[in-house]
């Protein structure tokens, strides 16, 4: 179905909504900073485009990449337009003070130079309220742990594509342990040759399937913790 | 296909629907056959007496060099059947695709190998080969063994974005890479893919004249320098014997 002439103006709040969900599946980035533009128009704030309109399309791409109905170049098309949005709304949170659920520093293991879902998750942790400290690609053990001690993040997330760079993980859990800070920190880690079983073996907090996992993941674990913390206080 | 053309966008992006355009789109099209019937089909071409013969179910981006392994060694008794190249964007597929050829192999041949690596199987593929006692290729990709193990790890560690070619590799570029990717419609995507990456090398298994300007075009696409090791056949031609012979000695047994 082609209708690229259709005008966004002309579609009540709701459909709009809807529309942009399309538009994201569909990877449309023009469009969608248009429909972000327009709800800015009507008021929306900054943080309800992001999470009602967004949030939600990339959660249905992610649940339809999850299924192998979509695949990754659909996948990268739709983060894309996603990106376009958020470079509109990125200066506006800040300004509006949206809310800020916790801070995750997050990078792609030493000898892995692979970054897709890395950077899939940077943005779905983003759009979910966390601050990201993304390290980037090849990153050795200090880079996690110093950035993370100095910017006082909660979360340490690990990605690694390869099977010969995925044991690298244990390096940096074994070295937080050494530190005797591995309780400072939820530990996520995430790749395409991982599972829940590797990230048992090596002492991670958890493994995330998806950048939509990580999310809800990385909400719940500290939602958990600070429910300790509070438990602990008393 | 010139490489030039799999560089130009053939379709816009436009409109599709969204989700429910899409779901109607795909609704009825076509599953690629990879049942054991499809396979025994092809199988009942081969000459010879199955029941003293080898099997090598293999990715087809190793079945040209096997057959000449064969060639060179008169290993006559030791067949080649493949698995589509292709599956290597869809990793999941490649442990079942294997499995079906391994049960309908071993009603028909003395011995079965696998001409795979791990190649993203996430050991899904050696959970299946140990169930079954069949020995594949050792290593993370099919293609490492050509420059032999330690040799691999060390271009590796030498430079981690490292685009690898091999003689299979860079002559089906844009079917494996550009079109499995959708580069060829959404150029847009390379640097998604690709940014990273600082060298292409090309593992020669026997570089003609035609081959290097390939792995040269192959390396101009991505803007990188192209280093060109020559590994010939020898780690699949040193891998097939040794496999064969612990095979036969595992049926010895």
């Amino acid at each position: 179905m082609a209708d690229d002439e259709l005008d966004l103006n002309t579609l009540n709040d709701e459909e709009l909504v809807e529309q942009m969900w399309d538009d994201l599946y569909d990877g449309l980035g023009e469009a969608i900073e248009e429909g972000v533009e327009i709800f800015l128009g009507r008021g929306w704030s900054p943080y309800d485009i992001l999470t009602k309109a967004l949030v939600e399309g990339m959660r249905i791409v992610g649940v339809d990449f999850r299924d192998g109905i979509l695949f990754v170049p659909e996948v990268l098309m739709s983060a894309n337009a996603m990106k376009a949005g958020m470079a509109i709304l990125r200066p506006l949170l800040v300004e509006t003070g949206a809310p800020k659920v916790g801070k995750m520093v997050i990078g792609t293991v030493k000898g892995d130079i692979h970054d897709i879902g890395k950077n899939l998750v940077c943005m779905m942790m983003e759009g979910a309220g966390f601050e990201v400290i993304d390290l980037g690609i090849n990153n050795p053990v200090e880079n996690y742990i110093n950035t993370a001690l100095e910017q006082n993040a909660e979360i340490i997330g690990m990605s690694a594509l390869l099977t010969t760079t995925m044991p690298y993980m244990k390096v940096v859990i074994d070295t937080l342990k050494e530190k005797g800070i591995r309780s400072d920190f939820v530990v996520l880690v995430g790749g395409a040759p991982l599972n829940e079983a590797f990230a048992d073996a090596i002492g991670a907090d958890a493994y995330c399937r998806d950048a939509a996992v990580a999310v809800e993941t990385a909400k719940s674990l500290l939602s958990r913790r600070q429910g300790a913390v509070v438990i602990g206080a008393r | 296909m010139s490489d030039q053309d799999a560089l130009t966008p053939k379709i816009s992006p436009s409109r599709r629907g969204g989700r429910a355009g899409r779901m109607e789109a795909r609704a009825g099209q076509g599953v690629r056959n990879t049942s054991a019937s499809a396979t025994l089909n092809a199988w009942s071409l081969t000459p010879g007496d199955p029941a003293t013969r080898t099997l090598v179910i293999a990715c087809g981006a190793l079945v040209s060099e096997l057959q000449e392994v064969i060639r060179l060694n008169n290993l006559a008794h030791i067949e080649v059947t493949a698995v589509p190249a292709d599956y290597h964007a869809t990793p999941d597929k490649i442990p079942e695709a294997v499995a079906v050829k391994i049960r309908a192999a071993k009603q028909r041949y003395a011995q079965v190998l696998v001409g795979f690596g791990d190649c993203g199987t996430r050991g899904r593929l050696d959970e299946i080969l140990e169930r079954e006692g069949v020995e594949r290729i050792e290593g993370a990709h099919c293609y490492a063994f050509y420059a032999g193990l330690d040799r691999f790890a060390e271009l590796h560690e030498e430079a981690a974005g490292t685009f690898y070619l091999t003689d299979f590799l860079a002559r089906h570029f844009d079917k494996l890479t550009l079109k499995a990717l959708q580069l060829d419609v959404h150029p847009e995507l390379k640097s998604d893919y690709f940014g990273n990456y600082t060298r292409v090398v090309y593992l020669a298994q026997v570089p003609t004249p035609e081959r290097l300007d390939r792995a040269e075009a192959v390396a101009a696409w991505f803007g990188l320098p192209l280093v060109v090791v020559e590994t010939g056949l020898a780690g699949l031609d040193d891998w097939l014997k040794q496999a064969d012979q612990n095979s036969a000695a595992r049926a010895a047994k």
